[in-house]
């Protein structure tokens, strides 16, 4: 008898630590899309969005915008240094998308990268780049996602 | 007693050669260059420029990235299929990154030749990155796309 409470209250323990873990898991936010390292034009803008599969799903987003400045050429070589590192605060969506844009032309920045994460690895990630002064999609981005 | 003492050490001798064996394989496997990235062949126009970025996906600073590129001629035409033949191949020295590096290769404007190609090689398997097509006169992305696996270490 006193066995079998023992081998229950360890089942049971595992049960709560498999649970434990998943919800852990699933409130972790990881990288789900990345646009690599990209120079855009001066007159254009990258317009990232994200949303859920399913409209319904509480989908939280988050932004890291990377900077990179040039350090060193070499013919056809460049090289990149990080100059700024930011990232937004969660956006929660449901039924919404949540939107990065980054501007061409950013002083003290020679090359940009957007690295898209969220708390679900099953999102719709967009990325384009819009003329700023037609406001016409020039290029979808065709993003890494895993 | 003594078969139990003779057990404990055949077990502590095994796990010894596990994981000398295992750390000397991952050792290989990170000196190891392979194709990370391939933008396969393109036809560039007059203004312009092939550039492939990359990026480390990992933290170590012990990684590096080469580029190679191709330049292909046309062989033959037949039907609207043409053949090209490759008719050059240059191949840049290790770039090392360190962490929050990255680094771009360029090639154009003015590309000779019927076709290029950009490979991307490594030493780490987390590299990864973008091609774009860029208008050298306006400065405009005209197509970008990305190659390589999604960086999977950036989680906050």
């Amino acid at each position: 008898m006193k066995r079998k409470i023992t081998l229950n209250t360890f089942a049971a323990l595992i049960v709560s630590l498999v649970f434990l873990t998943s919800a852990q898991a699933q409130n972790q936010v990881r990288a789900v899309a990345d646009t690599g390292i990209i120079t855009i034009g001066p007159n254009q803008i990258l317009r990232i969005s994200g949303d859920g599969v399913d409209q319904d799903d509480p989908v939280v987003f988050r932004f890291r915008r990377i900077g990179y400045q040039a350090v060193s050429e070499a013919p056809g070589i460049t090289k990149y240094t990080v100059s700024s590192n930011t990232i937004t605060n969660p956006i929660m969506t449901t039924g919404l998308e949540g939107v990065a844009i980054v501007q061409g032309n950013l002083i003290g920045t020679d090359a940009v990268r957007v690295v898209v994460m969220s708390n679900r690895p099953n999102v719709r990630v967009n990325a384009a780049l819009i003329d700023t002064a037609t406001g016409n999609t020039q290029v979808l981005i065709a993003l890494l996602l895993p | 007693m003594k078969r139990r003492i003779t057990l404990s050490i055949a077990i502590t001798l095994s796990i010894v050669a596990i994981s000398l064996t295992s750390s000397d394989t991952a050792v290989s496997a990170q000196n190891q260059i392979r194709v990370v990235g391939d933008t396969g062949v393109m036809k560039l126009g007059p203004n312009q420029v092939l550039r492939v970025g990359a990026v480390d996906g990992d933290t170590d600073g012990s990684d590096f990235v080469l580029f190679r590129r191709v330049g292909y001629t046309h062989d033959a035409c037949n039907g609207g299929v043409c053949k090209l033949v490759a008719s050059s191949q240059t191949t840049s020295s290790p770039i090392s990154l360190m962490t929050g590096e990255a680094v771009t290769f360029q090639v154009g404007p003015d590309v000779q030749g019927n076709g290029v190609r950009v490979v991307v090689l490594s030493n780490d398997r987390s590299m990864h990155g973008n091609a774009s097509i860029v208008d050298q006169v306006t400065g405009a992305i005209v197509t970008s796309w990305s190659w390589g696996v999604a960086n999977s270490g950036s989680s906050d």
